[in-house]
């Protein structure tokens, strides 16, 4: 019974700890008095289109992307357009280091220099797109070398036209493997392995089909990896079969080289080896449009002169769209779409040279601005969203100010550099003035909620 | 060539926000503190002498002893407007103080109480339209948090066994934290999101009389003569306003066996605070009365369990659009002493009416406190 007692006293005591937990975790939202009692709670919600000319100050083409020796892959393609013609892409694969001596174990011996080439390849891997090939297709490789600074691509681009091939692979289209090998003049080979002299080659390729629309393209992989544990190397190689002058040595020897060549050019050349070298490039685009993408690669530099008051005060930009009118280039017919992207620059305004500005870029992930997937044969509007619930240019801006960071950004083709199609864009200089770029804007100014 | 100026569409003319969603806490909010539980319970009908509620500063000689206090109260809020309602659960700890005797005749006591309780939310859920014919779902949240505070530091002296007087100075300090959102269903919309704080200082001074000419009567007098108040943002000094004056008076009769009865009222001067909103809300001045009776309740488990019943009517501080808002309270509650009456629990349960002219709007809550009185 004084059990049962004691029970019957703490019963008010866990009703008040009931009672007293039941108000413990607040719910503060209401609002169904509202606007009644609310009525300076409406915050300011401006929309507002700007035209170019109010957005920008400055818009320029950058060609030639990427940049010499930066691809991530040669391109080495021939596309055939609608009306009849083609754009052509070659590699150039420098080989400025031979090999010219037999190894020998012991060093206190000379070197056995090799005397004579019997047999010389050009070998790399890539794989073929065989949706293009109609029948077969030829690989040719041709001299180019030539006593020229790194960058004087016009040269080389007349030796390329020019010259004989030294080499050619004839491939069917039902045996297209992705290793391919390219026998090539071993006169040619022997004569700068004994003289000392480096080799460059330039690489294209020819399509045949039972129509005009045959295409190829083959992405060679532009530099040498080397896998450290297995010691061993990879990537596009020069072998030939060398032979020794004395009969009383190792006398034959298939020599493998691999490109290690560097430029002779200034810093910014410093990884140029390999290269892509467009020989055909994409036709003139039509006036009042400019184009991003195409065979050589262009990007859109575009810097923005938004008002002060927007970016760099307390007013919350909570919407910007791009809107660029997009003009269908029916150039190149394919089903796949692919992405007109926007990076952000993050080059200082020191940096006055727009085609340098233009590579200094924030990694996609740093403000994930989305792309657009589109077909570029299509004529459209295609939206870029600046300002999301993602990602945000204008707070990046605001965080760096103006003077350590440029207002601007760069469109880019997801195809830059492998890719022939190009999006053709509206500039403000488009004769109909509603096909120019604009930029909607939502922002909401600083409310004045605080004191009542 | 159009300009950014002609292309502002859906512009709306922002006027700082002056009111909340409730008739209770506009302006800079409700005042939520000022009584302890026990007074609560009785309408506020012995705030003039009650020794636990800071009011009187000559009634801490009735402390007796050493002691702490604290107190606790949720409020369970519903409002009616427009056909809607809203409930909300705001909990407070309005009050924390304690006392000290200075020899057999002084009596010191500080304390913390919460002068204006300025804690809502209001949450909106609308369509945005914008130029091209597009549209989102945004939801708005307008909140504050904080209150300003009434930190006190008073001294009686117990002139006579039946008289005593007291002094207090008094500061007032607090902040409220301010946060405006709108997210956008549209993700193609990033969240505005904007906060702030404000800051107040205060101070005032207060004094009082608690005299019992009679065994079974006490009679309390007391008022506040305001100093200055004033509001800042960050270091910036907003406004500056008076701290609003008060003078109360109270009594409480025992001349009935195992009956306590006690009534109150005092008068607010509110409308000194009106230099320092920004907008034109307006405070204005008001009687706070009540009336109250403890009945001692049958003896249960050897203790004492005295029974409370108050009512208690006043003017809020600040009118709601224009309208005065009135309060109407009837409360309810107990006593349970703890430790052979060294030390008490006090509960009590108040059923707050709201109503101003403003036609459709009604607000009622449930506000439960609890006070834990300790004295070693």
């Amino acid at each position: 019974m004084i059990v049962r007692r004691a029970r019957h006293r703490l019963l008010p005591l866990i009703g008040l700890a009931v009672l007293a937990l039941a108000g413990c975790e607040e719910n503060l939202a209401g609002g169904a008095a509202c606007p009644t009692l609310c009525p300076g709670q409406q915050l300011e919600v401006h929309d507002t289109v700007l035209v170019a000319s109010e957005v920008f100050d400055t818009t320029a083409i950058v060609n030639g992307m990427p940049p010499l020796g930066t691809e991530t892959q040669l391109l080495v393609a021939r596309y055939a357009d609608a009306a009849g013609d083609s754009v052509i892409s070659g590699a150039v694969l420098r080989y400025d280091s031979l090999q010219r001596n037999f190894p020998q174990a012991d060093t206190t011996i000379p070197a056995v220099p090799i005397a004579s080439v019997s047999t010389a390849t050009l070998q790399f891997t890539a794989t073929p797109d065989t949706s293009m090939i109609r029948d077969s297709m030829r690989f040719e490789v041709i001299d180019v070398d030539a006593n020229v600074p790194d960058l004087d691509t016009a040269t080389i681009h007349h030796l390329f036209v020019t010259r004989p091939a030294l080499g050619t692979l004839n491939v069917n289209k039902d045996s297209v493997s992705t290793l391919h090998t390219v026998p090539i003049d071993t006169a040619f080979v022997r004569q700068h392995v004994t003289s000392g002299t480096r080799i460059r080659l330039g690489l294209r390729v020819f399509s045949y089909g039972h129509d005009s629309t045959s295409s190829v393209q083959v992405g060679v992989i532009p530099i040498t990896s080397v896998n450290a544990a297995a010691g061993s190397q990879s990537g596009s190689s020069l072998q030939y079969m060398g032979h020794a002058a004395a009969p009383d040595t190792t006398d034959s020897l298939n020599f493998t080289n691999f490109s290690i060549s560097k430029s002779s050019g200034g810093p910014e050349f410093r990884y140029l080896a390999n290269y892509q070298l467009v020989l055909k490039g994409s036709p003139p685009t039509p006036s009042g449009v400019i184009a991003v993408g195409g065979l050589p690669s262009s990007r859109v530099y575009m810097r923005f002169i938004l008002p002060s008051a927007l970016i760099d005060s307390s007013t919350t930009i909570v919407r910007a769209t791009l809107l660029l009118h997009q003009r269908g280039d029916v150039a190149f017919n394919d089903l796949d779409s692919i992405s007109l992207t926007p990076r952000v620059v993050v080059a200082s305004p020191a940096v006055t040279d727009v085609s340098k500005a233009a590579l200094l870029l924030a990694e996609p992930t740093t403000v994930p601005l989305l792309a657009v997937r589109v077909n570029p044969n299509e004529t459209r509007v295609d939206s870029l969203v600046l300002v999301s619930k993602s990602a945000s240019i204008v707070t990046l801006w605001r965080a760096e100010g103006p003077l350590l960071m440029q207002r601007a950004l760069v469109l880019q083709s997801s195809g830059e550099g492998r890719d022939p199609r190009r999006f053709l864009i509206y500039t403000n200089t488009a004769a109909d003035t509603t096909l120019r770029p604009r930029l909607h804007l939502t922002y909401i100014p600083r409310s004045g909620f605080g004191l009542p | 060539m159009r300009t950014l100026g002609t292309l502002i569409l859906c512009a709306t003319v922002a006027t700082s926000a002056a009111a909340q969603g409730t008739l209770s806490t506009q302006g800079f909010g409700y005042p939520a503190g000022g009584l302890s539980t026990h007074a609560e319970a009785l309408g506020g009908s012995i705030a003039e002498n009650d020794p636990l509620s800071p009011v009187n500063p000559a009634d801490l000689t009735a402390w007796g002893r050493p002691g702490l206090y604290f107190q606790y109260d949720p409020e369970f809020r519903s409002v009616q407007a427009n056909g809607n309602s809203d409930h909300t659960l705001t909990a407070r700890f309005p009050m924390i103080s304690g006392a000290l005797n200075i020899g057999s005749r002084f009596t010191l006591g500080l304390s913390s109480t919460t002068f204006l309780d300025r804690t809502w939310e209001t949450s909106f859920t609308g369509y945005a339209h914008f130029q091209g014919g597009d549209s989102s779902l945004y939801n708005e949240r307008f909140s504050t948090d904080g209150a300003i505070n009434d930190l006190r530091a008073a001294l009686s002296f117990s002139v006579l066994p039946t008289l005593s007087i007291g002094i207090a100075g008094h500061v007032l300090t607090g902040q409220n934290r301010l946060l405006i959102s709108r997210t956008f269903s549209d993700t193609n919309f990033a969240i505005f999101s904007q906060a702030s704080e404000l800051s107040y200082t205060g101070h005032s001074v207060s004094g009082g009389i608690s005299w019992r000419p009679l065994p079974v009567i006490s009679v309390g007098v007391s008022g506040d003569a305001g100093g200055t108040l004033n509001s800042f943002r960050n270091d910036t000094s907003l406004s500056s306003a008076r701290v609003p004056k008060r003078v109360g008076f109270g009594t409480v009769f025992g001349g009935v066996s195992g009956l306590l009865l006690s009534a109150n009222a005092e008068w607010n001067g509110w409308s000194a605070m009106n230099g320092l909103a920004e907008s034109e809300v307006k405070a204005v001045d008001g009687w706070d009365w009540g009336v109250g009776a403890e009945v001692r309740a049958p003896s249960l488990f050897g203790q004492e369990f005295p029974v409370r019943l108050g009512y208690r009517h006043r003017i809020l501080p600040f009118e709601a659009n224009e309208a005065e808002v009135r309060e109407t309270d009837y409360s309810f509650g107990l006593g349970i002493p703890v430790s052979r009456g060294r030390s008490r629990v006090d509960l009590s349960f108040t059923r707050a009416n709201r109503n101003s002219a403003l036609p459709d709007v009604q607000e009622h809550a449930w506000i439960m406190s609890f006070g834990f009185f300790i004295r070693p």
